[in-house]
């Protein structure tokens, strides 16, 4: 095994439909002077790349109308590809509908030396082996009666015969395993076996997945001309059942249309088609692609997008004649989207086959969403590669701030989108990280699948290689965050970090009280160390309590455990800044070991109860996974080892239940306060360290 | 024309099948190969030779003479004309290479064209003529009229899976070919400016130089030989381009 012996290429067949059959010179002169001969064009396989190797066994599966048949007819020399290469060497044995080339009006007998001359074999050859034949077909007794008078039954028997008793190199069959009895199957099944293991190649189109299954080890699964998936026979077929259950299931919500949009600029060509055929490869159909060519006069796109939009009507082409910037050139293409949804996509990168179906069923399970995101992964340059993937979280508001964790794929409503308004060239290469923003400020809807469905490319001189590839890109984010705590009434500052993120301070206008309320959970020492660090706090409307909150006077509340100190004397500042907005109620600190490593950054609940210190152990000035520990972020609850709190907020949640000291239910309070509405804020910039061993964390 | 090796018992098995389904269901079967040109003749020799006065010597071979050719030439168009469209089904399900069965329809016709050139020879000894030594030389004209048909048999099966009233308008075209070349009468009683017509007439050569070896026993001029050999080889290219150049989109059509 392993020779090469059927290569596809680029294998795409066009049919013209002609609304009326014109088949003779009269009508066809009439016609053509009036004007009336019009060819609907169908393109029943588009851009098919196939390799089989000599011996494989590979089974064909697809909807009526997904063009396996015209494939197969391709293969086996009957039609011509109007675009593409097809190279087969070895004789090919073709069961092709039923009847394979006999001629209705000779007998059996005669059909059985002309099919097998059709073969390539001659009289002789059949002559050997016509006993074998006979048998095979259990049409003994009728050998010497015209074809035009065999069941159809019969006939594919006879058929099926003679196409197998040699050992062709490749046989195809189309679908004829359908027609016969049980025992007619059996023994077809049972000779193709055989044949595999003599070394002859089988192509099988069947809609019987486990005919399918028993047979091949290999299965391509076509899809409106488009190869949707190609490999173990298991897998793909097992996918396909699932989808065609689905499509059953839920052909309610079908309606939603897509409207995608990809700026153009100099794409090299092998990017541009893989993205567009992963536009076509889209298993839920409604899209429309609205491409925006800004490469300027004399675009080297030109002819291939016409191409494109010429055989797909769902394209359509944007001609700039001068060069755009991204979001001009982004905005040209949404002026022209007016589907229900908006996706973005760029224009070297992938989506996955069920990207918009994926949407589609978020859509359908919550009608209100307006804004969806996506997990993505990269694709390296020559597109064999998936790599770096980014799992994200639920939506989490001051992460977004941090830096634009949300990226791609994004999907905009209609309504919303219609807010929100275009892309603003005034924040050029952060373009879409500000429309996020934006989208964001106008709802609450917003719904995160967690699944990869979008690849970002490599490409040089992309983000998705190095951050440091557009420079440019930082300044317009650290505006357009400036712009965006203008509109919230924030007065923060922003700043760069050295991972790429943002550094948003909070400027503080008042000093309100701050009642700390110390946790004696340690030695002597730890007490002692833990005042001394408060004296060294540039914040000074504190007072210190040590028997808890009862007599707390202020309008905040820290509480510390004792076995903590400051490491950074502005902490204070840095948690109540955040800690002041409406929206939030608690704000923690970052958290270290002596040895330097985090202790804590974060807690994340999940749904199921388990409880997350998020990035223990990681080192200090280690970003870790898309930099968690050095972002600001939204998290479901904090440690109580250093946690700020409203005093409102401490009340109206209950407490945390403890008089005087230990293991405090910090995380069920922070639950209760987020399920009245208050956010938990992650703060890095307020960074304490925390002597000790591990406590228990038993804490329900 | 590789293929033609690889596929040279498909030739056979084709060229079997046409012939045998031909006579099948006939009576007469075999014989009629035979007796269908002989009863032609017999017809016409009646009819123009009381009815019109013409006065060429042995007037039944003149006539059948030309009879072997032109019909050979019309009937084995006509079937090749047919053979693309007729053999949808087969096109439609596996490969064959397409010019194949232009060719088994023009060669099976050639079974037919030898059958007659036997009647055509018995005639001759019946009507008390001498058979000419020179008749080993109708392979000539034989060859020149097979490389016209085939050329003539290629373009006419392209071009009528596309148009089907080709079908009609052949018949009808043949029928005026019959009339302007010369198998019923001699040249001689033409007018000068329908003669010119008839000269254009390729068929006209072909036969001339058949009835030259037959009826009078003389080798043909070389000019006339390499003039008609040209024009065959000519119409033959011609057509199979035309023919190839089509043949990939017959399957969009049939």
């Amino acid at each position: 095994m392993g020779k090469q012996i059927i290569e596809a290429k680029g294998v795409s067949m066009r049919f013209n439909l002609a609304s009326e059959k014109v088949d003779n010179i009269k009508e066809y002169f009439v016609k053509k002077i009036k004007g009336g001969i019009s060819y609907a064009s169908l393109w029943a396989l588009k851009g098919v790349d196939f390799q089989m190797e000599a011996g494989e066994s590979v089974a064909l599966i697809g909807l009526n109308g997904s063009g396996k048949s015209t494939f197969l007819k391709i293969l086996a020399g009957v039609l011509e590809p109007t675009e593409g290469s097809v190279k087969v060497e070895g004789a090919v044995a073709p069961l092709i509908e039923l009847g394979a080339g006999f001629d209705m009006d000779l007998t059996a007998r005669e059909n059985v030396w002309l099919s097998g001359a059709i073969l390539g074999y001659p009289r002789s050859v059949m002559r050997e082996h016509y006993d074998e034949i006979v048998e095979f077909s259990g049409l003994q007794e009728f050998m010497d009666i015209p074809v035009k008078n065999f069941s159809s039954g019969m006939a594919a028997r006879l058929a099926f015969a003679v196409m197998t008793f040699g050992a062709p190199d490749i046989l195809i069959v189309d679908e004829v395993l359908s027609v016969g009895d049980f025992t007619f199957q059996e023994k077809c099944k049972k000779r193709i076996q055989e044949l595999g293991k003599r070394g002859t190649a089988i192509l099988l189109v069947s809609h019987s997945v486990e005919q399918v299954q028993k047979i091949c080890s290999r299965a391509v699964w076509l899809e409106k001309g488009i190869v949707q998936m190609d490999g173990p026979c298991q897998a793909v077929t097992e996918a396909y059942v699932r989808r065609e259950e689905d499509r059953a299931a839920g052909d309610k919500v079908k309606e939603a249309t897509f409207d995608i949009v990809v700026p153009l600029y100099r794409t090299p060509p092998d990017y541009l088609d893989d993205m567009i055929r992963s536009v076509q490869a889209q298993t839920y159909d409604k899209w429309k692609l609205y491409l925006s060519d800004g490469s300027g006069e004399g675009s080297p796109l030109k002819e291939m997008l016409e191409a494109y939009a010429s055989q797909d009507e769902r394209i359509h082409i944007i001609h700039n004649g001068c060069r755009l910037r991204a979001p001009d050139n982004i905005n040209r293409a949404l002026k022209r989207a007016e589907g229900d949804y908006v996706v973005f996509l760029g224009h070297d990168d992938t989506l996955s086959p069920e990207t918009l179906e994926e949407c589609v069923k978020v859509i359908h399970s919550c009608p209100e969403a307006q804004f969806i995101y996506t997990d993505a992964d990269k694709i390296s340059e020559d597109g064999r590669e998936y790599c770096q993937p980014c799992r994200k979280q639920g939506f989490n508001l001051d992460l977004l701030r941090s830096y634009n964790y949300i990226g791609r794929l994004s999907v905009v409503r209609k309504d919303l989108r219609e807010r929100v308004g275009y892309m603003d060239p005034e924040y050029d290469g952060a373009h879409d990280y500000d429309y996020t923003v934006r989208c964001v400020e106008q709802t609450g809807h917003i719904v995160h699948i967690p699944k990869i469905l979008y690849h970002w490319r490599m490409s040089p001189g992309s983000v998705a290689t190095s951050t440091t590839n557009k420079p440019y890109a930082y300044e317009s984010a650290r505006k357009l965050l400036m712009a965006h705590y203008a509109r919230a009434g924030i007065d923060a500052d922003v700043q760069y970090t050295p991972y790429g993120s943002y550094r948003s301070i909070y400027r503080i206008k008042e000093s309100p009280l701050v009642s700390v309320v110390v946790l004696d959970t340690g030695s002597r020492e730890d007490l002692e160390r833990c005042k001394g660090s408060l004296q060294s706090l540039t914040y000074g409307n504190i007072e210190i309590l040590y028997e808890g909150a009862g007599r707390a006077k202020g309008e905040y509340l820290l509480f510390l455990k004792s076995r903590t100190w400051f490491a950074d004397p502005n902490s204070i500042q840095e948690m109540l800044g955040y800690c002041m907005r409406d929206d939030v109620g608690i704000v923690g600190a970052r958290i270290l070991c002596p040895d330097d490593t985090v202790w804590h950054a974060g807690i994340r609940v999940s749904r199921d109860g388990t409880i997350e210190y998020l990035c223990r152990g990681v080192g200090k000035d280690d970003p870790a996974y898309y930099h968690h520990t050095m972002s600001v972020q939204d998290c479901s609850a904090v440690s109580s080892a250093c946690m700020l709190v409203k005093r409102s907020v401490y009340d109206e949640a209950g407490g945390m239940g403890f008089g005087g000291a230990k293991a405090a239910d910090d995380v069920g309070f922070c639950l209760r306060a987020g399920e009245r509405g208050y956010r938990a804020v992650y703060q890095p910039y307020a960074v304490l360290y925390r002597n000790g061993s591990e406590d228990t964390l038993s804490v329900q | 024309m590789g293929e033609f090796l690889k596929f040279k018992a498909l030739l056979y098995e084709l060229v079997i099948r046409d012939v045998k389904i031909k006579y099948r269901r006939s009576i007469l079967g075999v014989l009629w190969t035979v007796l269908n040109p002989l009863l032609m003749m017999i017809v016409l020799y009646l009819v123009f030779s009381r009815l019109f006065r013409f006065d060429i010597d042995n007037y039944s071979i003149y006539l059948l003479s030309g009879q072997v050719i032109f019909n050979y030439y019309q009937s084995s168009t006509t079937d090749a004309m047919l053979s693309i469209v007729g053999n949808a089904s087969l096109i439609k399900k596996v490969y064959v290479p397409k010019h194949m069965l232009v060719v088994a329809k023009i060669l099976s016709g050639a079974v037919n064209l030898l059958a007659s050139f036997v009647a055509l020879l018995a005639v001759v000894l019946v009507t008390g003529g001498r058979i000419h030594i020179t008749i080993f030389l109708a392979f000539i004209p034989f060859a020149y009229i097979i490389l016209f048909s085939l050329g003539t048999g290629f373009a006419l099966a392209a071009v009528t899976v596309k148009f089907r009233d080709i079908i009609h308008l052949y018949g009808v075209f043949c029928t005026v070919l019959f009339y302007l070349t010369p198998t019923i009468y001699p040249i001689s009683i033409l007018p000068f400016y329908m003669r010119l017509a008839v000269y254009f007439n390729p068929l006209t050569g072909i036969i001339d130089i058949f009835r030259e070896i037959v009826m009078e026993g003389s080798v043909p001029g070389l000019g006339r030989i390499l003039y008609c050999g040209l024009m065959s080889l000519f119409v033959f290219f011609e057509g199979l381009t035309i023919f190839k150049k089509r043949q990939s989109s017959f399957i969009l059509d049939i």
